[in-house]
């Protein structure tokens, strides 16, 4: 793919995920059903008029809870993408900048980390400090700052010989004010599309996590609950799993397909 | 060689102590013991239950006992399944995830390689799309909607295989397949790019003029350097499906050690968790190795260090 045919790509999965998330965001202001609300009567129902994706087995309106639900999946995956993020840009800047023995310190202990398994990890996490939301994404966001860290440091290793920064290192500057006026802004290509790879990776950890009971928990949901929920009834109310799933997948394949046509676009030669 | 093998071996030593120690360390500072949320017990017997897990001695005390018995391959008692140690558990549940990984690792290599294979050689066609698509498929479902529809569909619907439960030849189908489309479809993509790029080369061209016919072309000249990139991602492959296969044993009941290592988390069975975690270090890092081994053996252009 070369990058003027990659424009287009970013435009449409950019556009399908705005809209997921604006359903997410503005549609529960809207939708006159609450997602904590109950109608014990009606119990499951399959997608109709007034339910338009059905009701789970408490009579939850499904569409209203997709929606809560997305907030939580999309929130958890932004905000563990940032922590991720700020780890990984500083520890990959650092370590490229000084480089020598501490350059070799840190990358050896990001080497140490990546042979770890990252799931089990968490999960070891999620046993010793119990199963918070907070928790959960800042150790999410601890384990995948690694290949940030990579990308980085790689990055900062031949910026690190462009004339604009010898010019800063000549005049005196500080090295904090190097680092983050001259070298950091010059990563943001390469850190914007890693970044948004990183988002569907933490999304699928967390609803991994809520599906096997370990990440959000009740009454708080997210897709990986809704999941979860969808399959102990799927053999009597498929929609239940159907739903929450096609969601979920969209969202995660737009993702991905958003990082790879952003890489395409901003940088067609490397990779 | 052997010398490079030995140094990677004696690289393991530090990484699975600082595993043990983490691991250790995190547990004790857990807040609550693994017996507070029980009932009230005489206070004799809570005395007799922690000098049997050792929890009466001092930390440091604790530590090294576990690092000695660590070390030797004893990994204490379990704090919620007593009568069997934890390296029981282990040696009773770790065949069936290795057995279930191989497996699915035979699914991802058969499924994986024939249609990248495929695709590559038949590029740009309807086969190939209709393989991108199976592949960006087998990418975007996880394995814990990948399995329930499976479930859905082979088992409820058309009751082919049963529902749940590791047994007969029929239960793990639906297992070995939800637990390998996810790397067959990495593979095929893997297969797909890295056969079109050699395809591309001068000596398959040169091949090819002198009359080689192109089966030969394909098979002969072309595959093993195919393989290069294939091997190098079999290693994280493998320890990923011998590793990842906690939601596949949830789903369908299978007594791995996958689940085991989820309950265990569940009910804060510290010394459970520790060697099960132990064990994936350990696992993963072996098959990392054994990857780089056939690497370096398929392309002799790449130096062991």
């Amino acid at each position: 793919m070369n990058g003027h045919a990659a424009k287009p790509r970013v435009k449409r999965h950019a556009a399908v995920l705005a809209g997921v998330g604006a359903v997410c965001l503005v549609g529960p202001l809207i939708w006159p059903y609450a997602p904590e609300v109950q109608d014990t009567l009606l119990g499951p129902s399959a997608p109709s008029w007034q339910h338009w994706l059905g009701t789970d087995l408490l009579g939850r309106d499904l569409l209203a809870r997709l929606m809560e639900g997305g907030r939580v999946s999309i929130g958890v995956g932004l905000a563990a993408t940032v922590v991720s993020l700020v780890i990984g840009v500083t520890w990959g800047t650092v370590a490229g900048y000084a480089g020598g023995r501490t350059d070799r310190l840190m990358m050896r202990m990001v080497d140490v980390l990546y042979a770890l398994p990252f799931t089990v990890f968490v999960i070891v996490l999620t046993v010793v400090f119990g199963r918070s939301l907070l928790l959960l994404f800042v150790a999410i966001g601890a384990v995948e700052w690694l290949t940030m860290a990579r990308i980085v440091r790689a990055e900062t290793l031949s910026l690190k010989q462009r004339p604009f920064v010898e010019a800063a290192v000549l005049m005196g500057l500080p090295v904090p004010r190097i680092l983050f006026r001259h070298v950091v802004p010059n990563l943001l290509g390469p850190v914007l599309v890693y970044a948004t790879l990183t988002v569907p990776r933490v999304m699928l950890l967390e609803a991994f996590m809520s599906f096997l009971g370990l990440g959000v928990q009740p009454p708080m949901s997210s897709w990986g609950t809704l999941i979860r929920d969808g399959v102990e009834v799927m053999e009597e109310f498929p929609w239940m799993l159907l739903a929450p799933a096609a969601v979920f997948a969209l969202t995660l394949y737009c993702l991905n397909a958003l990082g790879d046509a952003l890489r395409d676009a901003l940088d067609p030669a490397e990779y | 060689m052997i010398r490079y093998v030995l140094k990677r071996v004696a690289e393991l030593v530090p990484v699975l102590w600082a595993v043990i120690t983490i691991a250790f360390f995190l547990a004790r500072l857990a807040p609550g013991g693994p017996f507070d949320a029980e009932r009230k017990a005489p206070p004799e017997a809570l005395r007799q239950i922690e000098a049997y897990y050792r929890l009466d001695q001092p930390l440091w005390k604790q530590y090294a006992l576990y690092l000695w018995g660590a070390a030797r391959g004893d990994l204490g008692p379990s704090f919620r399944k007593p009568g069997r140690s934890v390296t029981e558990w282990i040696l009773l549940r770790l065949p069936v995830s290795l057995e279930l990984g191989l497996y699915a690792l035979a699914v991802a290599l058969a499924l994986g390689l024939a249609g990248g294979l495929a695709a590559a050689l038949r590029p740009n066609t309807t086969l190939d799309r209709v393989l991108n698509v199976g592949a960006l498929l087998g990418i975007c479902l996880p394995s814990f909607l990948l399995g329930p529809l499976l479930v859905l569909v082979f088992s409820l619907w058309l009751g082919w295989f049963p529902v749940a439960g590791w047994s007969t030849p029929a239960h793990k189908v639906l297992p070995s397949l939800t637990l390998g489309a996810l790397y067959a479809a990495y593979l095929a993509r893997l297969t797909r790019g890295s056969m079109l790029e050699i395809l591309g080369q001068d000596f398959i061209r040169a091949a090819r003029a002198r009359g080689v016919s192109s089966a030969r072309v394909a098979l002969v000249h072309a595959l093993p350097g195919t393989m290069v990139p294939v091997s190098a991602f079999l290693g994280p492959a493998m320890a990923g499906l011998f590793t990842g296969s906690f939601v596949v044993e949830t789903i369908f009941f299978i007594p791995g050690l996958g689940r085991e290592f989820v309950e265990a988390a569940f009910n804060r069975d510290y010394t459970m968790v520790i060697g099960a975690v132990m064990v994936y270090a350990v696992l993963v890092a072996l098959l990392n190795l054994a990857a780089d081994l056939v690497t370096a053996w398929l392309d002799p252009r790449i130096r062991l260090e």
